[in-house]
């Protein structure tokens, strides 16, 4: 493989398995045999990143956590300056799925206390992460298990946890819903009543919000006999996680999700009862690594990454950055974060304007993810957002930038394959690259000014919004 | 001399609670006493600028009155962004730092904007994100210039005077002071917050001595906020990455540590009363559980934010004029006092 294909390579991994690379980490990066550097994105010696001291230092909001938006600061801040994307990644993928918002927990602390729950086991044995899943604070009472009880069930978490968390529509019964949701009585969080007042009214707890923690109740737990997906037994919680994880309609399930995430987007998870998956070879390659490695994703992920079908160049630039994978790849390029900016609240908004505000999703369901991102309004702010960044040449990063082509002393025709090189060895259609070469013919010179508006022009094309 | 067991501070009780507009604190990260008995408080708040709500300065007193606010969000003359500090003058005038707007604001006792000055830069007299201020007994304002690492000294109209802790020897240097403060002896101490301890420096800004190092061991501090220094010369650290105010001997020696025990204070028991449900729901609650399962069951944040007695983001500390310890709680939206035994 030429170096250049390696670099084109790694910066599709990037792309997909982080925020994307500067010009400089490639160059590290590509010192790495491939297959270690994806070993090194899913298993990371540093994981350091600005640091919680330093953002709760200067954004007290994102210590205290009382409203919608200190949580998904805070985890933009790791987004853009963590040295282990994957795992940020990861933990994105994993709010998609299992989504929860804010509108119904009213309390940011707990919400940002489960994307830490997500990041410490993102890439762990399924079972492990639906046991922590189901005693999360913020999901139960996102699905009501709190109503839970004993002799009077509340199916809302036994449903979700079958239909939109495992195994997916067409897979179990109604009859296992209610026996699920059985199992799960008693799985509540403490101190039910002062903590689900569900107010605005940050006095009802006079020295603001208390963060929540789960609570098995004994007494309301239902310790008797279910049948549940063919087996028969007096199972708890765990033992129900246990059964879904044998099922090999789970890592079919998660497989596609997967699949859908790191290499192309599928059809709306609603449909996918219906319409087989773009690449069933994926799949059941997935689904052997998930059996194969006692239902680890991490061998999952790793799997997907090192497979010929993740490196192929027909899959490259297919895939629609979600809003917050392109903040965050901006903002890693543009270098604005620095240190804590009070700008952040507005880079966070960004992602609300463009349609999605973290731990706040539509539904249940999540986003709709894909075409459906660039509708006219969001695709508006998202070049802007772009093009408003990385064309401003006072940002620590675009300056960088502009000196690396500037100091690659090339000819005017080649400034346009230079800014693409230093954007993070990014590609571009014959058309996009047809209108940087109008702007780069005749007398022009290769400056400050003119590198500054190639690499603008090439956020704003539709190339960028790929990834 | 250390006394075993002995207490040096006690628990006494505790002012405020959360309320994003009138009487309440929202945030609050500094206080400051007044020679009129007034005490204010300066809440951060939320940085959302459409409403910009909360961000205010509370004129309160130790006995519970509340006199009203003053003070608002936006980046206009008197008007704040990132306040970050609160100090008075003899004349009762009152000074706020913004380390967004990187200035100094002088407001009347009742709150009316007199002036303000301060400009962004690494040169002599100006500023990157000015956090803590102090006006010591020369009528002199003392400024951390966080990104400079360095303090900075004016006279109270802005003019410079001179700087320290950016020179001599690595040991010697500053590296994102916060706050600061002024011992009676006439010694500056400053919360050297990304060194991890406390530096002393006499009044003209000589390097003397510094307490503490990275930890959470007696004597430790992990990002220490603010420090304050009593008629005797005992040091009290607000230890903030450990969630915790710290007791020091005048040598540095560690005597105490309080991880805060905060009971309800007059306000919050008033709201309380008047709300029956709330009040209901509460008392039948358990807020002191000792069996949580945290993450990592050594992450003090994560502790204190479980426990609502437990010091959350302490981020000032104050001996105030009636000789106790006013400990300024940002997560908590409140300020535990302490009497010096």
């Amino acid at each position: 493989m030429s170096n250049e294909s390696k670099r084109k390579l790694v910066a599709h991994l990037m792309r997909r398995a982080g925020f994307g690379a500067t010009s400089a980490e490639l160059d590290e990066l590509c010192n790495l045999d491939y297959d270690a550097l994806v070993d090194s994105l899913i298993d990371p010696k540093d994981t350091s990143w600005m640091g919680e001291h330093m953002v709760r230092r200067f954004h007290h909001e994102q210590s205290g956590m009382m409203s919608a938006y200190g949580p998904g600061e805070y985890w933009l801040y790791r987004m853009v300056t963590t040295k282990a994307p994957l795992i940020e990644k990861m933990t994105l993928f994993w709010h998609a799925i299992f989504a929860t918002g804010y509108p119904k927990v009213i309390h940011g602390k707990v919400l940002s206390n489960q994307i830490e729950m997500f990041r410490r086991n993102c890439m762990s044995r399924l079972d492990h992460l639906l046991v922590q899943l189901s005693k999360d604070p913020a999901m139960i009472i996102w699905l009501d298990n709190q109503e839970n009880h004993n002799g009077s069930i509340n199916e809302n978490y036994g449903r979700e946890l079958l239909e939109l968390f495992s195994m997916g529509v067409g897979n179990y019964s109604e009859d296992d819903i209610k026996e699920a949701a059985r199992a799960f009585t008693g799985w509540t969080i403490g101190n039910t009543d002062y903590m689900v007042l569900r107010s605005e009214r940050d006095s009802d707890w006079p020295y603001g919000r208390i963060a929540w923690h789960f609570e098995f109740k004994e007494e309301d737990h239902d310790f008797g006999e279910k049948e549940f997906l063919g087996e028969r037994g007096n199972f708890n919680g765990e033992e129900i996680v246990e059964i879904i994880c044998k099922q090999d309609a789970t890592p079919r399930f998660i497989a596609r999700h997967l699949y859908n995430f790191f290499v192309e987007d599928e059809v709306p998870v609603p449909s996918w009862n219906d319409t087989p998956p773009k690449n069933p070879d994926a799949i059941e390659m997935l689904v052997k690594a998930y059996f194969d490695n006692d239902h680890s994703v991490k061998e999952m992920v790793r799997a997907l990454l090192k497979s010929e079908i993740f490196k192929s160049e027909s899959i490259r630039y297919k895939r629609v950055k979600s809003p917050a994978e392109l903040v965050a790849g901006v903002l890693r390029l543009s270098g604005h974060l620095d240190r804590p900016r009070r700008e952040m609240l507005e880079h966070f908004l960004k992602m609300d304007y463009m349609g999605q505000m973290l731990q706040n999703p539509p539904s249940v369901e999540g986003w709709h993810e894909g075409d459906e991102w660039i509708e006219t309004g969001a695709l508006l702010e998202r070049v802007n957002f772009a093009t408003e960044q990385l064309g401003n040449v006072k940002m620590p990063g675009v300056s960088r930038m502009i000196d690396g082509v500037l100091g690659e002393n090339v000819e005017i025709n080649d400034l346009p394959e230079s800014c693409l090189r230093h954007l993070g060895q990014l590609e571009v259609t014959e058309d996009v690259m047809n209108i940087l070469n109008e702007h780069t013919s005749g007398d022009v010179e290769v400056n400050d000014q003119n590198t500054s508006s190639i690499i603008r022009l090439i956020a704003a094309s539709p190339d960028f919004q790929k990834c | 001399m250390v006394t075993k067991n002995k207490e040096y501070i006690s628990y006494e009780r505790t002012l405020g609670m959360s309320v994003m507009e009138g009487k309440g604190f929202y945030y609050p990260n500094d206080t400051a006493f007044s020679k009129n008995g007034k005490t204010y408080v300066l809440n951060r708040s939320l940085e959302i600028r459409a409403s910009g709500r909360g961000m205010r300065v509370n004129v309160c007193d130790t006995n519970d009155e509340y006199y009203g606010s003053f003070g608002k969000f936006g980046d206009e003359p008197g008007q704040f962004m990132w306040p970050s500090a609160i100090c008075v003058d003899q004349e009762g005038r009152v000074f706020i730092s913004d380390e967004h707007l990187h200035k100094i604001m002088i407001f009347s006792e009742d709150g009316t904007f007199i002036d303000e000055w301060g400009k962004f830069g690494h040169s002599e007299g100006e500023m990157d994100a000015p956090s803590g201020i102090t006006i010591n007994r020369n009528n002199e304002l003392l400024v951390s210039d966080t990104y400079n690492n360095r303090i900075q000294v004016f006279t109270l109209n802005g003019t410079y005077l001179r700087s320290f802790g950016d020179t001599g020897t690595i040991e010697q240097r500053l590296n994102m002071p916060w706050r600061l403060t002024e011992a009676p002896s006439g010694d500056i101490y400053v919360a050297d917050w990304g060194n991890d301890r406390v530096v002393k420096f006499d009044s003209r800004g000589q390097y003397l001595q510094h307490f503490g190092k990275n930890g959470t061991g007696e004597g430790e501090f992990i990002k220490p906020a603010g420090v304050a220094v009593d008629k005797k010369g005992r040091i009290y650290v607000c230890d903030w990455g450990n969630e915790r105010l710290q007791v020091l001997d005048s040598d540095g020696h560690f005597l105490q540590l309080s991880l805060g025990e905060s009971g309800i204070s007059p306000w919050a028991q008033n709201f309380l009363n008047v709300n029956v449900e709330e009040g209901e729901a509460r008392a039948k609650s358990n807020l002191e559980k000792s069996d949580i399962e945290y993450f990592d069951a050594s992450d003090r944040n994560e502790i204190s934010a479980h426990i609502e007695k437990y010091f959350w983001s302490p981020m000032s500390v104050v001996v105030g004029p009636d000789n106790r310890v006013y400990v300024t709680e940002s997560n908590r939206h409140r300020i535990q006092v302490f009497s010096i035994n």
